[in-house]
């Protein structure tokens, strides 16, 4: 069996049935909604941290342009939610553009400057001299549209998206080489790889992914607020869930969703300022000692993790 | 050499990091098929000289000719394609691929047109097969340095910058790498070989550039450079001595 066969039948596949039937036996609707949100951010930000080692720490920003993207296309034009969950791509898309020049940055450097840019792009929104366009400070509504089978469905689609998207990372010579530039970028431009459009494409999917995620989400929860969409804590969990399981796999942002989130449902939810400290320290100890996550565990002894 | 043969030119080139001048107009050329050794004490721009045909960063001023195309400040990339590659001083392999992940991925994305040697040629060459299904991480320094050969070789290059490759290796290693080097050269590869060791470098070429302080003080065949006055002042001490 080809190994993306095998990433899509061992991990996809399990996964996308049991997110499809789960609504019919369990009533918590929003939980398993969050669940998926949170697959396709850890995958989404697999797709640029693993293959290409930069860390986004400013990652919800395209989420929350994706949120705003989507809720101001069925406000000001009306457009059916289809359409708007393409705005809310194409917004993330044109934010990722703008933010192209920070992929010469490196390291700590990058991250920084990824949750400026982040917390720049809130302030614009929740800015209330805008509040015509935007609302402002004030929040959105979109109860004309409310449709919440529908958007959670939506939202199983994007995960797959962004799964399909690793999946196929993985298992190409365009992810290989991805993962050459991550290792040395002078060596892959000396082997012939075009090292910036190369970055640039997959930085541009893994916008894509957000946005898109950011869309189906203001569609789902249809009220929100500026500090919703672009909640620091988004970007810090769906990267230590990546990071915990372990980048570069389809496995471990799986494995990092279910036992963290997890986590943080069961005791978390009480104390919800505890955990953003608590997980903000294990990215650090996790980049620090677990680079590879917790899979790396099996597959340093040799074994390919899907 | 008339402007002709020529396949490496490098004119008048300058190499600036704030107000030092690592390279301060150098001059020199490498027919197709030829090996040229590049010589000179520490710091006295060896490296910078390769990273500015490599493309690395484009020179402060002077132009570099390739096959009688202008190619300053390119991307190494496209002077990849156009089959300039190089190896680094200390090795720079891709850690997390496979040696023939390595080898292939240069070849898929540098290859110019089929390769005269396969991977498997290159990875046998290089002594590389038995480690080619092995993380490039898991290889030891010289297989390191062997493997940055063979990914330059795998995009069927015309001109190969070697950077102190021999450094570090032991007797028979030197042996057999000179001896590679020499099978690439006669193969019609031209090779600008940066060596500190004479021993090694004599074994693969006659004809020797020296560098002191990014200026060139000789130009001929190392025999003669042993004997030249300046070459022996500037090298007083180091490795010259020795080798
Ligand atoms: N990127 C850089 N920025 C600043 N200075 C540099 C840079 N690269 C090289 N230099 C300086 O330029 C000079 C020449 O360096 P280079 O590495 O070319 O020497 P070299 O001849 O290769 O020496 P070695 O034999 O030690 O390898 C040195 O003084 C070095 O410190
Ligand atoms: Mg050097």
């Amino acid at each position: 069996m080809p190994n993306y066969v095998r990433d899509f039948v061992f991990v996809l596949l399990p996964l996308l049935v049991l997110l499809g039937v789960l609504p019919f036996f369990y009533r918590n609707e929003l939980l398993l909604f969050n669940f998926t949100i949170y697959f396709a951010l850890a995958q989404g930000l697999n797709v640029i941290y693993g293959f290409t080692g930069y860390l986004p720490f400013g990652y919800v920003g395209f989420f929350g342009v994706g949120a705003y993207g989507f809720a101001l296309a069925i406000i000001h034009l009306t457009t059916s939610p289809a359409l708007a969950l393409a705005i809310a791509g194409l917004a993330a898309l044109v934010l990722g553009v703008i933010l192209i020049p920070l992929l010469r940055l490196s390291g700590a450097y990058f991250a920084i400057a990824n949750l400026a840019a982040a917390q720049a792009v809130y302030h614009i929104v929740s800015n209330p001299d805008l509040q015509d366009i935007t609302k402002g400070p004030y929040g959105v509504s979109l109860a004309n549209v409310f449709a919440p089978r529908l958007s959670y469905y939506s939202a199983l689609a994007i995960t797959a998206l962004a799964s399909v998207v690793v999946i196929w990372f993985r298992n190409s010579r365009f992810g290989l080489a991805l993962q050459a530039i991550r290792d040395d970028s002078l060596s892959a431009a000396m082997a012939g790889i075009p090292v910036v459009r190369q970055r640039t494409i997959a930085w541009l999917l893994s916008a894509l992914i957000a946005g898109l995620t950011g869309g189906v989400f203001a569609w789902h929860i249809s009220v929100f607020y500026p500090e919703t969409a672009f909640d620091i804590s988004i970007s810090i969990f769906a990267l230590v869930f990546a990071l915990f399981g372990g980048a570069t796999t389809l496995l471990g942002p799986v494995i990092g969703v279910l036992l963290l989130y997890g986590l943080y449902n069961l005791i978390g939810i009480t104390i919800p300022q505890y955990f953003q400290l608590i997980y903000g320290i294990l990215i650090v100890v996790l980049v620090l000692f677990l680079p590879q996550g917790i899979v790396s565990l099996v597959s340093r002894r040799g074994i390919r993790v899907p | 050499m008339s402007h002709k043969d020529a396949l490496l030119r490098v004119e008048q080139v300058v190499m600036r990091f704030g107000g030092f001048r690592a390279l301060d107009g150098v001059s020199f050329r490498v027919a197709a098929g030829e090996a040229l050794g590049l010589l000179g004490p520490n710091g006295s721009g060896k490296t910078t000289c390769i990273n500015v045909i490599s493309g690395v960063y484009p020179p402060s001023a002077g132009r570099v000719f390739f096959a009688d195309r202008d190619i300053t400040g390119k991307a190494p990339n496209l002077l990849a394609r156009m089959g300039i590659n190089r190896t680094f001083q200390s090795p720079r392999p891709f850690l997390s691929l496979t040696v023939r992940e390595n080898v292939e991925l240069a070849a898929a994305y540098g290859g110019r047109g089929s390769l005269p040697m396969g991977i498997e040629d290159i990875l046998d060459f290089l002594e590389l097969r038995e480690f080619a299904e092995k993380p490039a991480e898991g290889l030891n320094s010289a297989q390191q340095k062997r493997l940055d050969l063979a990914r330059a070789l795998a995009t069927n290059p015309r001109l190969v910058l070697i950077d102190e490759i021999a450094a570090g290796l032991n007797p028979l290693e030197l042996r057999k790498m000179a001896q590679c080097l020499r099978a690439l050269a006669s193969r019609g590869i031209a090779l600008l070989v940066v060596e500190h060791l004479l021993s090694f470098l004599e074994e693969v070429t006659d004809r020797v550039i020296v560098l002191n302080a990014g200026r060139e003080i000789f130009e001929g065949s190392l025999r003669a450079a042993r004997h030249d006055q300046e070459v022996i002042r500037v090298f007083l001490g180091t490795a010259a001595h020795a080798g």
